[in-house]
């Protein structure tokens, strides 16, 4: 019984047959390939991130046990008895304030001392009082930097002479924001006009000058807050070259800082700072409230999605 | 006997200006600031100090006297009006004007 004849298909099942299992075995040893690679790519991401977080960690402990060890020998200085020199005292303040000026409260320590040398009969006691106000003066303009980056600043002045004319107190500074600092443009704030689009600007912010003290060159301030959904911040306080933005200043809400810095004190006039910026940026000493951070973290986007406006 | 009569002669004559303070604070109206313009007036003896709202319904002004004072409102063509004390210190006072059911005015502290 002779084969039926072969017809073109059943040539091209022959021949394709062998073929497709080639091409299976390739397809499988590709997709083997690029798993492995991209395996070995990821553990090695992981291996260097893990490096990178241990490196981090431990130069973060070291760091942290230097600081200790200096911290408690700066702080001795101030703590033990009065045997320590108003040179010693001045240098370790210095040191603080340049070390540890984001986690430290240090305004009461530079009134501290500044009591000291003005009670001292020193005959440096004139150069001591102008260190201590130079390293405040530097500090405040070091941390004013910083914080503009993330949000915005602004100065205005103030006639004090004015300021008598008008005891009810005089307003320096009437600015409306966005909700978020990180929302402003990074543009110096005109005092005069309100930042960006005025839909965005939905947090007012006024301080006045309510009084003023020459002898310890503070002045008075009232601060007040208003925004659409009902925050309401109205705050009396002094201010004076020893507030330091970062670790004093003004809790809003949705964990936003505000900021009134005292930069220049004369007979006649002054000069004074305002710093609005985010809770994430302020000292160490200024802790979160929970439920900021809960927002926060609702609100921070994943790597990879859209960016978010709040 | 000369110099303390002499000494409150002249304190009488020019009063510190430790012993006054500001009062300031803001107006508002359900929940609402009330607006610019609204005039604020403290009656502290026979003394009277005014003050207008800025657009957020804030006003601050100076009161010589310590002690009992008068706040009073000036506001949709009537005045309401409340005891305030006035210290040596800058004093806080935030008010709700609250609308009664005869349409009256009244003020009640925040």
């Amino acid at each position: 019984m002779a084969d039926p004849e072969k017809t073109g298909w059943d040539k091209a099942a022959i021949v394709l047959q062998p073929v497709g299992g080639l091409l299976t075995a390739l397809a499988v040893a590709f997709v083997g390939i690029l798993g492995s690679s991209y395996l070995d790519r990821s553990q090695s991401q992981d291996a260097k991130l893990r490096l990178y977080t241990e490196l981090m960690s431990r130069r973060e402990q070291s760091d942290t046990a230097l600081r200790e060890d200096m911290f408690k020998s700066i702080v001795g200085t101030f703590l033990t008895p009065s045997t320590a020199k108003l040179e010693q005292k001045v240098l370790s303040l210095e040191l603080l304030a340049y070390n540890f000026h984001e986690s430290l409260e240090l305004a009461p320590l530079f009134k501290h001392v500044g009591r000291d040398v003005e009670d001292s009969k020193d005959p440096q006691k004139v150069e001591y009082h102008a260190r201590l106000e130079k390293v405040a003066k530097e500090v405040a303009g070091k941390q004013i930097e910083i914080l503009q980056e993330s949000g915005t600043s602004g100065e205005s002045g103030i006639d004090l002479e004015e300021l008598q004319a008008h005891p009810e107190g005089k307003k320096v500074f009437d600015n409306c924001f966005p909700l978020h600092s990180e929302d402003v443009p990074k543009v110096a704030v005109d005092h005069s006009s309100a930042v960006g689009k005025p839909d965005e600007n939905r947090r007012c912010i006024r301080a006045s000058v309510m009084e003023m003290d020459a002898k310890t060159q503070g002045l008075s301030i009232r601060l007040e807050s208003t925004t659409p959904e009902g925050e309401n911040v109205d705050q009396l306080f002094w201010v004076d070259f020893y507030d330091l933005p970062m670790v004093d200043n003004t809790r809003l809400s949705h964990d936003q800082r505000f900021a009134v810095v005292l930069r220049k004190f004369t007979k006649t006039g002054a000069q004074l700072a305002f710093v609005y910026f985010p809770g994430s940026h302020a000292g160490l000493k200024d802790k979160p409230f929970y439920d900021d951070m809960l927002h926060q973290l609702e609100l921070t986007p994943e790597p990879g999605d859209q960016p978010q406006h709040h | 006997m000369k110099t303390p009569a002499l000494a409150l002669f002249l304190l009488c004559l020019f009063p510190s200006p430790g012993f006054a303070a500001q009062v300031y604070g803001s107006l508002r109206e359900s929940g609402r600031p009330v607006g610019p313009n609204v005039k604020v007036e403290v009656v502290c003896g026979s003394s009277t100090y005014s003050a207008v709202t800025d657009n957020y319904g804030s006003y601050q002004l100076f009161a010589k006297e310590p002690g009992k004072c008068t706040l009073r409102v000036y506001y949709q063509n009537q005045a309401p009006e409340t005891t305030i004390d006035s210290y040596s210190e800058p004093a806080h006072n935030d008010f709700d004007l609250i609308r009664q059911p005869d349409g009256r005015y009244q003020l009640r502290r925040k």
